[in-house]
C-alpha cells in the first residue's frame, strides 16, 4: 500500500456566529491515494465543502485547525501563502458548483485560462494560448479558437463547466476537488460533465475527490465514499460496500431517501 | 392535572423584527455617537434662550473681536456674539431639515405608492415624472423653485422639500415592487384580503425600514442645502441668525476675522454628522447584511 | 447594443420635453404677476401702467398659457432661449460665453474625487479596520456633512490668505482652478472611496474571486486583473450623477471664489429677478446634465461585457 497523496488527520473549522461559535468540521481524519475516487456526500450544511476548501487553505488560517494535513508531499497546514499560492492550481484543482458565478463575467475565457499557463508553468504569448485551446478541445468546447475570446454570459450552463474544468486540470494537477461540479446543471448535462471527469482522470492519472449530495453521482463515479453529517464523518469505506450494507442509521436513511426502481418497495409490488 | 403542567423553563419570547432593528441599530457605535450630537443640539435649540451666554441681536459694541473667554466664537462684523446666534440658528436649521423632509415625504410616499400599486398609465406618467425631475441635478430645483417663490426661510423649506420628493417616490415605488411581487402579496390576496389591506399591512410594513434610513439622511442633506441657499442670498434675511446666512456675511472678513464665517459651518458639520451617522445607524440596524463600519 | 443606444436617444425626447415643462410651469406658476416683479427687480421699482403694458406684450404675458409654453420649446430648439431683462442680450449668449469654466470646474472636480477616492476605496477595502479604513470612513461622513461653500472658504483662508499658495478668486488661470476644485472634488471625493470601498469589499467575496485563489493567484494579480474591473463598475454607473453633483456644486463654488460661471449667473438671475435667464440657464443645465448621462450610460454598457455582448 503506498503512501496516500493527500492525508488529513483531525481537521476541525469553527465559524465566528452572531450567537456564538459553530464548528462546521469537528475531527474528520481520511486518506486520498492516487489515482482513487473519493466522493464526501451528506446533506447542505453538512461541512463537505468546508472540508476541503479549509484543506485548500481558501478559508484562511482563523478557525481551522488539525493534527495534520499532508498532500502532494507537502506538509499544508503549515504551508506558508506563497507555498500554498504554488499547490493551489499546480498541484491540486478545484472546480465549484455555480460555473456562472464562478468565472470572472467582465474576463474573456481565453484570459482566464491562459493566465494559468502565465502563473504556473510560466508560459506566455503563442504557448499559453495554445495551451488555452489544446485544453478547450480537450473538455470538448466547439471552435475552440474564437471561443476564446468570448465572455462567460456567452456559454451554455455546461460549457461553462467544461471551462470550469479546463481551467482546473490546466497544470495537469495531481488531485482534482469537484465541489458539486454538477448540481447547477440539467441532468442531461450532467453525464456529459461526469464523463468528461473520469475521462480526464484517466489521461492525467489524477486523483479526484467529488462532493456531492446525490447519489447518482456517487454511484456512478466513486471508488470509496465519506459520509458526512453535523461537520463530522459518519461512515466511510468502498462504495459498493456501503451501498450494499450501511452499518450507520444515518447512511441508511440517506440511502433510502433515493428511489431505487432495482429493489422491490411498496411502491413497485 | 396541574401538575403535569409544569412550568417550561423561560420560553424566549418571539423576537419582533423591530426589537432586533432596534437593537442592532444601537449597537452600532456611530450611531451612539450620532444620537448624543443630535440630543446636544435638540438641547440647544430648545434651550436657546437659556444657554446662550448672550441675545443673538444684541450689539456688544465691540465688532469682530476675536475669540476669547467672554465671546467663546468672537464678534461678528456689527458686533454680536458669535456663539449665541450659532446657538440659536440650530432652532432654524433644525426646523428647517425636519419640516422641509415632510414636504417631500409626504407627496414622494403618496407617488410612490400609487405608481408602484397601480402600475399601467399611473406608473408611466409618474415615472416619467420623476425622471425629469431627477434630471435637475440636486440644488438646482430647488434653485427654480426658490426663483419662482421668492427668497425667504420657509420657501427654502419647500423648495428644499419640493426637490427632494422624486427621490422618496422613487424610493418607494422601488419598494412597492419588489413586495408586490413577493408570494406572500398575492397569497394574501388570493386569501381574501381587500386591495387596501393588503397594501397598508403587507407593503407598508416592508418599506418602513429604507424609508426611515432614507429620511434621517434627508434631514441632514436638507439642512446642508438650506444653509447654501441662504448662504446666496436666497433664504433666510438678515439680521436672522442662520448658518448660512452667517457665513457668506463673515465672507467679506474671512481674512481678517475668520471666526465670523467657520463657526457656524462648523456647527452645520457636527449636525450633519449626527445624522448621517444616525442613519448609517439605522441602515445596519434593518439591514444585518448590509455591514456599514 | 445599438438597440439600447438607439432606446436611450429615444427616450431622451419625452424626459427632456417634461423638464421644459416643468421648468416653465414653476416660473410661471408665480403668486403675482411677473411683469411687475420683473420690473420691480430690473428698474428699481418705478414703473408706470404703460411700461408694465409693454413688458407684458413684448414677454407675451397676455397669450395663453399653453401659447407662451409653445414659444418657450420651440424657441429652445432653435437655440432661442428669449432674452435677459437685466442684461438685454440673448440668454443663450450668456450661457455659452460662461459655459467653459464651469465645464473646467466641474471636470476638475469630478477628477480630483476620483483621483482621491478610487485609490482610497481600494486601500480601505484592503485593509479594513486599519487607519486607512479610518481616513477612508471619515472622509465620506465628512464629505456627506460638509456644506460645499464652507469647505471654499476654509480652502481659501488656508492656502490662499495663509499660505499664499493659490488665488482666493478669478476664473483664466490653472492656478485658480485648484482650490475650487478641491473643494467641489473633496467632498465627493467621500462618496467614491466609500462606494469602491463597499464595491471591492463585494467583490472580494464573490464567487469568481474564490475560484482566482484556487487557481493559485497572488493577492495583488488577483485584485489587479480580476476585482479592480468588477469594483469599478458602480462607481462609473454613477459618474453621470457624480457630474451633476459637480455642476449642483458650481452654483455655490463659483460665487465663493467669484468665478464667472453659469451657475453664479443662475444665482444672481434669481436675485435679480431675470426671469428669461433663470429658465433658459436652468433649462441648458438640466439638458446638459441629462446628456451627459445619457453619454456615461452609453460609455458603460459598452465597457461591461455582458451588455456589449448581451443577448
Amino acid at each position: 500500500m503506498t503512501d496516500p497523496l493527500l492525508s488529513i488527520r483531525n481537521l476541525a473549522v469553527r465559524f465566528r456566529g452572531e450567537r456564538g461559535d459553530t464548528m462546521a468540521v469537528d475531527g474528520v481524519s481520511f486518506d486520498l491515494h492516487a489515482g482513487e475516487t473519493l466522493a464526501i456526500v451528506g446533506e447542505s450544511g453538512s461541512g463537505k465543502s468546508v472540508t476541503m476548501l479549509a484543506v485548500m487553505g481558501l478559508l484562511g488560517k482563523a478557525g481551522v485547525s488539525a493534527d495534520s494535513i499532508f498532500g502532494c508531499g507537502h506538509d499544508l497546514l503549515k504551508a506558508s501563502d506563497v507555498e500554498m499560492r504554488a499547490i493551489r492550481g499546480r498541484q491540486i484543482g478545484m472546480i465549484f458548483q455555480d460555473p456562472m458565478t464562478s468565472l470572472n463575467p467582465v474576463l474573456t475565457i481565453g484570459r482566464q485560462l491562459t493566465e494559468m499557463f502565465e502563473i504556473h508553468l510560466g508560459l506566455s504569448g503563442a504557448a499559453s494560448r495554445k495551451g488555452a485551446i489544446d485544453l478547450l478541445k480537450l473538455v470538448g468546447v466547439p471552435s475552440a479558437e474564437t471561443r476564446l475570446k468570448d465572455y462567460p454570459h456567452q456559454f451554455s450552463g455546461g460549457m461553462r463547466q467544461r471551462v470550469m474544468i479546463a481551467m482546473a486540470v490546466a497544470c495537469k494537477p495531481q488531485i482534482l476537488i469537484a465541489d458539486e461540479p454538477t448540481t447547477a446543471l440539467d441532468v442531461t448535462i450532467q453525464a456529459q460533465i461526469l464523463d468528461i471527469l473520469s475521462g480526464l482522470q484517466r489521461e492525467f492519472g489524477m486523483a479526484m475527490i467529488m462532493i456531492s449530495h446525490d447519489l447518482g453521482v456517487v454511484a456512478g463515479i466513486a471508488d470509496r465514499m465519506l459520509v458526512m453529517h453535523s461537520g463530522r464523518i459518519v461512515e466511510q469505506g468502498l462504495v459498493d460496500d456501503v451501498f450494499a450494507a450501511p452499518k450507520m442509521p444515518y447512511t441508511r436513511s440517506l440511502l433510502a431517501a433515493v428511489p431505487r426502481f432495482d429493489l422491490e418497495t411498496e411502491m413497485t409490488r | 392535572m396541574a401538575a403535569d403542567l409544569a412550568p417550561i423553563a423561560a420560553v424566549e419570547a418571539p423576537r419582533s423584527p423591530w426589537r432586533q432593528s432596534m437593537r442592532r441599530f444601537l449597537a452600532h457605535k456611530g450611531a451612539r455617537i450620532g444620537l448624543l450630537m443630535l440630543a446636544a443640539w435638540l438641547i440647544m435649540a430648545v434651550g436657546a434662550p437659556y444657554i446662550a451666554p448672550y441675545d443673538p441681536n444684541a450689539l456688544l459694541g465691540k465688532a469682530r473681536l476675536a475669540p476669547s473667554l467672554a465671546n467663546w466664537f468672537g464678534t461678528d462684523q456689527l458686533g454680536r456674539d458669535v456663539l449665541s446666534r450659532v446657538i440659536f440658528g440650530s432652532r432654524i436649521s433644525l426646523t428647517l431639515g425636519f419640516v422641509s423632509v415632510f414636504f417631500g415625504l409626504v407627496p414622494g410616499v403618496v407617488l410612490g405608492l400609487a405608481a408602484g400599486y397601480f402600475g399601467g398609465w399611473t406608473d408611466t406618467l409618474i415615472s416619467r415624472f420623476i425622471d425629469a425631475m431627477l434630471a435637475f441635478p440636486s440644488i438646482i430645483l430647488a434653485l427654480v423653485i426658490i426663483a419662482t417663490l421668492g427668497p425667504g426661510i420657509v420657501n427654502v423649506m419647500i423648495a428644499v422639500g419640493i426637490s427632494a420628493v422624486p427621490e422618496y417616490a422613487r424610493l418607494v415605488r422601488g419598494s412597492v415592487l419588489s413586495v408586490k411581487a413577493q408570494p406572500y402579496v398575492e397569497a394574501a390576496w388570493l386569501v381574501g384580503n381587500s386591495s387596501a389591506r393588503i397594501m397598508f399591512r403587507h407593503i407598508f410594513a416592508n418599506i418602513n425600514g429604507p424609508l426611515i434610513v432614507f429620511t434621517t439622511l434627508q434631514v441632514g442633506n436638507a439642512i446642508l442645502v438650506g444653509a447654501g441657499l441662504s448662504f446666496l442670498g436666497l433664504g433666510a434675511q438678515p439680521p436672522t441668525s442662520e448658518w448660512g446666512l452667517m457665513s457668506s456675511e463673515g465672507r467679506q472678513f474671512l481674512q481678517r476675522a475668520w471666526w465670523i464665517a467657520a463657526s457656524p459651518g462648523l456647527a452645520i458639520l457636527s449636525v450633519v454628522v449626527a445624522f448621517n451617522l444616525i442613519g448609517d445607524g439605522l441602515r445596519s440596524g434593518f439591514d444585518p447584511k448590509v455591514r456599514v463600519r | 447594443m445599438q438597440r439600447y443606444v438607439l432606446g436611450r436617444i429615444v427616450q431622451l425626447i419625452p424626459v427632456l420635453l417634461l423638464v421644459s415643462l416643468i421648468v416653465f410651469l414653476i416660473m410661471h406658476a408665480l403668486p403675482g404677476d411677473p411683469a411687475v416683479l420683473m420690473l420691480a427687480g430690473a428698474e428699481g421699482g418705478m414703473t408706470s401702467p404703460e411700461r408694465l403694458a409693454e413688458l407684458r406684450e413684448q414677454m407675451g404675458l397676455n397669450d395663453p398659457l399653453a401659447m407662451q409654453y409653445w414659444h418657450f420649446v420651440s424657441g429652445a430648439v432653435t437655440g432661442d432661449l428669449g432674452n435677459s431683462i437685466r442684461f438685454r442680450e440673448p440668454v443663450l449668449t450668456m450661457i455659452l460665453s460662461r459655459l467653459d469654466s464651469t465645464v473646467e470646474l466641474a471636470l476638475f472636480g469630478l477628477l480630483c474625487s476620483l483621483v482621491i477616492g478610487v485609490p482610497l476605496g481600494l486601500l480601505a477595502a484592503a485593509r479594513q479596520g486599519g487607519w486607512i479604513d479610518a481616513i477612508c470612513m471619515s472622509l465620506s461622513y465628512l464629505g456627506a456633512s460638509i456644506p460645499v461653500y464652507w469647505l471654499g472658504l476654509v480652502m481659501i483662508f488656508v492656502f490662499a490668505f495663509n499660505l499664499g499658495w493659490f488665488p482666493a478668486s478669478g476664473g483664466t488661470t490653472w492656478n485658480s482652478l485648484v482650490l475650487p476644485s478641491l473643494s467641489l472634488g473633496l467632498i465627493n471625493a467621500g462618496l467614491v472611496a466609500r462606494l469602491m470601498r463597499s464595491s471591492m469589499i463585494e467583490v472580494q467575496g464573490e464567487d469568481y474571486m474564490r475560484t482566482g485563489r484556487a487557481k493559485g493567484l497572488s493577492p495583488g494579480l488577483l485584485l489587479r486583473r480580476h476585482g479592480l474591473k468588477n469594483a469599478l463598475i458602480p462607481v462609473v454607473t454613477i459618474l453621470g450623477l457624480q457630474f451633476g453633483n459637480m455642476l449642483a456644486g458650481t452654483v455655490v463654488t463659483e460665487t465663493v471664489f467669484s468665478r464667472p460661471g453659469v451657475g453664479r449667473l443662475v444665482v444672481s438671475a434669481i436675485l435679480s429677478k431675470d426671469y428669461p435667464l433663470v429658465q433658459g440657464a436652468v433649462l441648458f443645465l438640466a439638458t446638459v446634465y441629462v446628456t451627459v448621462n445619457l453619454i456615461v450610460d452609453i460609455t458603460y454598457a459598452w465597457l461591461d461585457p455582458r451588455i456589449r455582448y448581451g443577448r
